[in-house]
């Protein structure tokens, strides 16, 4: 078993045990010495004399200085790690949820999930990251440090996009914490009832069954002019009038933006001609090359003052207008990764995944131990009364004989 | 116990002509007022009548004069030739108090030396004739060496014979002791033995007198001189002398220092005899301090007058013949 102080500073109340000594010490060089030819009668009245017994009634000094280190060991908050109490931690869990941040909501069978969880745990908390899951999880790791010990569990609820996570994310868990992922129904086909192209301008219905990175599900098929929104699509030739249907379904549906436009977005599926453009490769701006670069399913460049977002895909399929309404919502946020709309798979999450743990790594927190030293000191204050009346009665009987002699 | 002649060192000759002078002059002013020697020996010659002491031996009581006057009366002899005077000398080291011989506070009740002008104290030579003790007479012992000297002469002035007794320690080889004699060389011989004392021993006064009380074959007069504070032996050995017939008297030596606590805040005190410590504050204790020393006096006085014996309080530091002139004439006057 050892001992872990939270508080070791208090330990300079140590300093206290020497206070009395040197006071002794030093009053004893100060005090007049006074040559006296006998101390019989000082002895008899020894009412209100300063006897100063000190190193000759070690039991009593001893005592004392134990009651003022056993108040000194309360106040540096002790806390007894044994065996046994190492056990207890392990098998309570500290568990902090990291929503991934994202425009699909958290469905409610999986909050559900969540709030059981928390209320097995011995302590939980819910981190709801505005842009980034590593915000998220670095504050859930700062979280879980101070935590008193137990197993700890980041637990990462959301479909995590591709290139929104990476390893030295994680690494920002402590060691010993375990991982674990609870995805939402990630990459649901989200299959959009779309009417063929006709052949006339009549908008493109669209309407989406899935959820996912959208916000709307109603459709619409007004044909008020879609919002003034500074974004378009270039495709290959054969796609190019599908692509701009599917744009203007997304648009005429209505995009929830964050903010307004800042600048010109060109969407580019493979296949289409961007001879015009003069694309900056790598991109002129370095955190839309930072942003792009860990986004397989894209890539994007700078086109005079226009950011240019490559598909690396035609742009052909039911998900045409979830991959345009991604774009178009995300395109005007500083950080490109939520341009990203596929989700990582499993096989890369799971290894990345490891059970809960770490309760021996944790600093220990206040166990209520300090009361044991407490009661000690309190034991030690009724074992020195008790010292000085039985010497009090001694001197007494000392004194009553003298007298009666 | 044996007697060695000592020669007297160079050094101590200046101890010993201050003492020899104390002493000439201090008899010289006693026997102006004492016509008479107090002090009597057991002769043949008949000399008066006294009240009948305990221990007196029953032989010298006169028992017509019982039967007329219903009150016993002893027989006293004149002739001093007969008197052996024994002088027992408590040397333990809480007779060197006041420490420093100006009182362990500085002096604080220590008499200059100048003052109490006083007949029979003539003053050293170059003086200006101010009556002074010498200048080292301010401890309890240098009271009790100075009356011992001034005793002793007047005894063996008067053809009477004086010795001195002194433990130091327990062992048979720490004793001073000169036996009674008389004569004019055995004054040097007893003066010079005072001057060699030190109040260093560590045996009670009790122990000296047990030993006084094997040395004097015959009755005698004991003087003791001590501070008392093993009342309870002291006391009884009086008491055992005093049965056997001697006639004792106790000088009890003090200082003014002792009877009170000193000045000022707490103060550590030290035991001269024992060398323990003990802090106190004497503010606080003042009061039954002074109560318990009082009724320490009280009990020792009353202790040895109820033994029908002499009892004469000296104060260090204070003229000595002023008090031994008291008490010799009211001894001779209970003669």
């Amino acid at each position: 078993m050892r001992i872990v102080w939270l508080s070791p500073l208090a330990w300079l109340g140590l300093a206290a045990l020497v206070l009395p000594l040197l006071i002794h010490l030093l009053t004893r060089h100060q005090t007049r010495l006074v040559p006296f030819p006998t101390l019989r009668f000082l002895r008899a009245t020894r009412l209100a004399a300063l006897r100063r017994r000190a190193l000759h009634d070690w039991p009593l000094l001893l005592v004392r200085m134990a009651i003022i280190a056993a108040g000194v060991a309360a106040l540096a908050g002790p806390v007894l790690v044994s065996p046994a109490r190492h056990e207890a931690w392990r098998w309570r869990f500290v568990r902090a949820f990291v929503l991934v941040p994202g425009p699909r909501a958290v469905p409610p069978d999986v909050e559900r999930a969540i709030e059981n969880q928390r209320s097995a745990s011995f302590a939980s908390a819910v981190f709801r990251p505005a842009r980034l899951t590593a915000d998220g999880i670095r504050d859930a790791a700062m979280w879980l440090d101070r935590q008193p010990p137990a197993s700890r569990e980041v637990v990462i609820a959301g479909d995590v996009r591709e290139g929104t996570l990476t390893a030295a994310d994680l690494s920002l868990v402590p060691p010993g914490a375990g991982v674990r992922f609870m995805p939402l129904e990630t990459n649901a086909s989200s299959e959009a009832d779309l009417r063929a192209i006709q052949g006339d301008d009549r908008p493109l219905e669209w309407r989406a069954r899935a959820t996912f990175s959208l916000d709307v599900t109603r459709t619409a098929s007004s044909s008020a002019p879609a919002t003034a929104i500074p974004i378009s699509v270039r495709a290959s030739a054969e796609d190019q009038r599908f692509a701009e249907a599917a744009l203007g379904a997304v648009l005429a549906d209505g995009v929830e933006l964050n903010r307004g436009p800042s600048r010109n977005v060109v969407v580019v599926f493979d296949g289409a001609d961007v001879s015009d453009l003069t694309l900056t490769e790598p991109a002129a701006e370095s955190w839309m090359r930072r942003a792009l670069a860990g986004l397989p399913g894209l890539s994007g460049g700078q086109s005079g003052n226009a950011l240019v977002v490559r598909v690396k895909r035609r742009a052909a399929g039911a998900d045409v207008p979830r991959v345009l309404a991604s774009v178009a919502r995300a395109a005007f946020f500083d950080d490109l990764r939520d341009l990203e709309p596929n989700a990582m798979p499993l096989t890369t999450l799971l290894p990345w995944s490891r059970p809960p743990g770490g309760s021996e790594t944790a600093t220990p927190g206040d166990e209520g131990d300090r009361r044991w030293f407490w009661m000690a000191a309190l034991l030690l204050l009724a074992v020195e009364a008790w010292l000085r009346r039985a010497r009090n009665t001694r001197v007494d009987t000392a004194v009553e004989e003298e007298r009666v002699a | 116990m044996t007697f060695r002649p000592h020669l007297v060192a160079p050094a101590e000759r200046a101890a010993l002509r201050e003492l020899e002078l104390l002493a000439r002059t201090t008899v010289e002013g006693l026997r102006q007022g004492l016509h008479r020697s107090p002090f009597h020996g057991y002769s043949a010659e008949f000399s008066q009548y006294r009240h009948y002491r305990p221990g007196d031996d029953l032989k010298y009581v006169d028992w017509k004069a019982f039967a007329r006057t219903d009150r016993l009366y002893s027989r006293q002899f004149r002739e001093t030739t007969n008197l052996g005077a024994l002088f027992v000398i408590d040397v333990s080291r809480s007779m060197a108090f006041p420490v420093g011989g100006e009182g362990a506070l500085g002096g604080a009740s220590a008499p200059p030396a100048a003052a109490r002008s006083s007949r029979g104290l003539a003053a050293p030579a170059g003086s200006g004739g101010a009556l002074a003790l010498p200048a080292r007479a301010h401890t309890k012992f240098d009271i009790a060496r100075a009356v011992s000297a001034v005793l002793g002469t007047l005894v063996i002035d008067q053809g009477d014979a004086a010795g001195l007794l002194a433990v130091l320690d327990g062992s048979g080889r720490g004793a001073e002791y000169v036996p009674a004699r008389s004569g004019r060389q055995h004054l040097s011989v007893f003066l010079s033995a005072l001057a060699r004392l030190q109040p260093a021993g560590a045996e009670p006064v009790a122990a000296a007198m047990k030993r006084a009380a094997a040395l004097m074959r015959r009755r005698g007069l004991i003087i003791v001189l001590s501070d008392c504070y093993e009342e309870d032996t002291t006391l009884a050995e009086l008491r055992r002398l005093s049965r056997m017939g001697h006639d004792v008297i106790l000088m009890h030596t003090l200082a003014r220092e002792e009877l009170d606590l000193p000045r000022g805040g707490a103060a550590e005190f030290e035991d001269l005899e024992t060398g323990a410590r003990i802090v106190a504050e004497p503010e606080a204790l003042r009061q039954d301090y002074q109560n318990a020393v009082q009724s320490f006096l009280n009990r020792v006085q009353r202790g040895v007058e109820r033994e029908g014996l002499d009892y004469l309080r000296l104060f260090a530091g204070e003229p000595i013949e002023p008090p031994l002139r008291r008490f010799l004439i009211g001894r001779r006057r209970a003669a």
